[in-house]
């Protein structure tokens, strides 16, 4: 087999095997971080006032 | 013979559409659903800056894993063969680079800026963020206005329906989708719509190349492949295949996708903190590898087997080669003729799924520019929030509008990776250096930073129609990669003449904010 061959046949199987396993971690883990983005965004417009609706102090 | 008239029945059957509508619709719910999270700009551009790691892994995957990366892909797997895979490869390495050193992304997370034009602001001035911004959405509008046309040209391929008319109407469909939701949800309905497409599309394309492999054999693969492409087909560097200067200028583009292009740099603004932005890009450099990888396969697939059908043959293989449209097409009739009936359906939903993810993140992310760096800089008065997000999604639907011109009247007459290449080098070449010398260079002058910003328009003599018009009147013949190098180191020398010659009286402050940055 031509060396180029062999090189590409290694990066498409080790890129489409490191592939397989980043998406069963990453499509599982997800999940829990949605979770916590919306947990996370419900806690803080429940904590802080939005800058641009806030008193000027100036004023 | 024109592929009109090519007869290659597609499996694609009505349980499929069924397939396709049922996911779509579900798609845009759950985009309509989260709107109620958003309440103020940092929600809507960066999701409030809250992703971890995994979501943010899957989105930034999503986006960049679209109908049009696929599409343009394959057509370069198609064409290129194996040799290809240098794009996907180099892709890689210099986005695992750039999370190991945190080069460029890690400084930019630090400043706490939304957009890159908002950094330019910081480190050189609200002029700069001005033209810069200008800059950068013209680039990417222009960038995104050969979407649809892809998108067309896939239904067309899978399904096997060739009456124009009806396809526009399916496409303006979809971009209308994509409009409705974009407006309303902002990022938080792009990145949980990113991470459904992430899972359906990877699961789907890993499906593909199983079945490419069990239809054609990897034997017959390789074979056919050294055939029609010979060694060109196999090594980067063969002066009849890509070339030396076009590997050279792919490491750019490697490193432009990843750290310098908004949208994707978008990403690294939206995670927690500086140790998330660093393991998101080591991280995804898998996902950028892959992102190429899987659709030059699919392309190289398409090659093989229209090269052993004779009525294929005689239309993706005429003498003089075929044309860009064509080529385009190939990837998409391949998986019509090998995936069965329900697995079409499946990837054909992912696809269109895709199509519309790369959309909406591309809106938004260029409504957003628009807004918060071209036209609240230059507002007489503070724009409030709600300006803003009304301005936002006005210009969403004018974007749209253009997108459905552009896309499907503008004639390609170039490989669409090219067209992509060329049309976003108008911004990233500027960008680049402003960047690299702005964060790195303390001597970087306001002046240097102009001059570097207006090098970028010279790509545009690169675009397939102009690029003929040039060569037919001047008799030259013009090489995207050696021109946009060469105007790369010109924007380089601009940046460092104009700012040893002109600097700055009074350096800006680019010290970067507490870890956060600002929240509004």
């Amino acid at each position: 087999m031509n060396a180029w061959m062999g090189f590409w046949t290694g990066v498409l199987i080790f890129g489409i095997a490191i592939f397989a396993v980043l998406a069963v971690v990453v499509g599982i883990g997800a999940l829990f971080d949605i979770r916590d983005l919306f947990r996370g965004i419900r806690e803080q417009h429940g904590e802080t006032i939005d800058p641009d609706d806030a008193p000027d102090p100036e004023a | 013979m024109t592929l009109k008239d090519l007869a290659l029945p597609s499996n694609f059957t009505n349980l499929d559409w069924g397939i396709v509508v049922v996911y779509l619709l579900g798609t845009v719910l759950v985009g309509l659903y989260v709107r109620r999270y958003i309440a103020n700009m940092a929600d809507f551009i960066v999701a409030g800056r809250m992703l971890k790691t995994k979501l943010a892994l899957a989105t930034m995957i999503g986006t960049e894993l679209g109908l049009v990366t696929i599409m343009y892909s394959a057509q370069k797997g198609f064409t290129g063969g194996f040799a290809a895979f240098h794009i996907a490869l180099v892709a890689a390495i210099v986005t695992l680079v750039v999370g190991l050193t945190g080069f460029i992304v890690v400084p930019l997370r630090r400043m706490g800026v939304m957009t890159i034009p908002e950094y330019y602001d910081r480190r050189f001035g609200r002029g700069v963020r001005v033209t810069g911004g200008a800059i950068l959405v013209f680039a990417g509008v222009l960038n995104m206005g050969m979407f649809l046309k892809a998108g067309a040209l896939f239904v067309t391929g899978l399904v096997g329906h060739t009456d124009p008319t009806t396809l526009n109407i399916i496409m303006s469909v979809l971009l209308a989708l994509v409009i409705l939701y974009t407006i309303l949800g902002g990022m938080i309905s792009v990145v949980i719509t990113d991470y459904i497409q992430f899972v359906v599309l990877s699961f789907g394309l890993l499906a593909a190349c199983a079945f490419t492999v069990n239809h054609l054999g990897w034997g017959n693969i390789v074979e056919t492949t050294l055939k029609i492409r010979g060694e060109a087909g196999v090594n980067p560097f063969h002066s009849e295949g890509f070339g030396t200067s076009y590997v050279v200028w792919m490491v750019l583009l490697g490193l432009v996708s990843c750290a310098v292009w908004q949208t994707a740099v978008m990403r690294a603004l939206a995670v927690r903190d500086v140790r998330t932005v660093k393991k998101l890009y080591v991280w995804s450099s898998v996902g950028f590898l892959i992102r190429f990888l899987i659709p030059y396969f699919l392309g190289i697939g398409a090659m093989v087997f229209l090269w052993h059908h004779a009525d294929a043959k005689a239309v993706f293989f005429p003498a003089g080669g075929a044309d860009p449209d064509t080529t385009l097409m190939a990837m998409p009739i391949f998986l019509s003729q090998i995936l069965p009936v329900g697995i079409i359906g499946l990837i054909a939903a992912g696809m269109l799924a895709a199509f519309m993810s790369t959309h909406d993140s591309y809106l938004l992310c260029w409504s957003s520019v628009l807004v918060q760096d071209v036209i609240a800089p230059l507002w007489p008065d503070e724009l409030s929030v709600k300006a803003r997000l009304l301005l936002a999604r006005i210009i969403i639907v004018l974007i749209g509008l253009f997108l459905l011109y552009w896309g499907l009247w503008y004639p390609l007459g170039q490989d669409l990776w090219d067209y992509m290449a060329v049309t976003g080098a108008v911004y990233f070449i500027g960008a680049t250096v402003l960047l690299v010398f702005g964060l790195y260079w303390k001597g970087a002058s306001k002046v240097g930073a102009y001059l570097a910003l207006s090098s970028g328009f010279g790509m545009l003599f690169t675009l397939g129609p102009i690029k003929t018009a040039v060569e037919r009147s001047c008799g030259i013949e013009i090489s995207g990669a050696v021109t946009g190098l060469g105007i790369l180191g010109l924007a380089v020398v601009l940046m460092v003449a104009g700012s040893l010659i002109w600097p700055d009286r009074e350096r800006k402050d680019r010290s970067p904010l507490p870890e956060g940055g600002e929240t509004a």
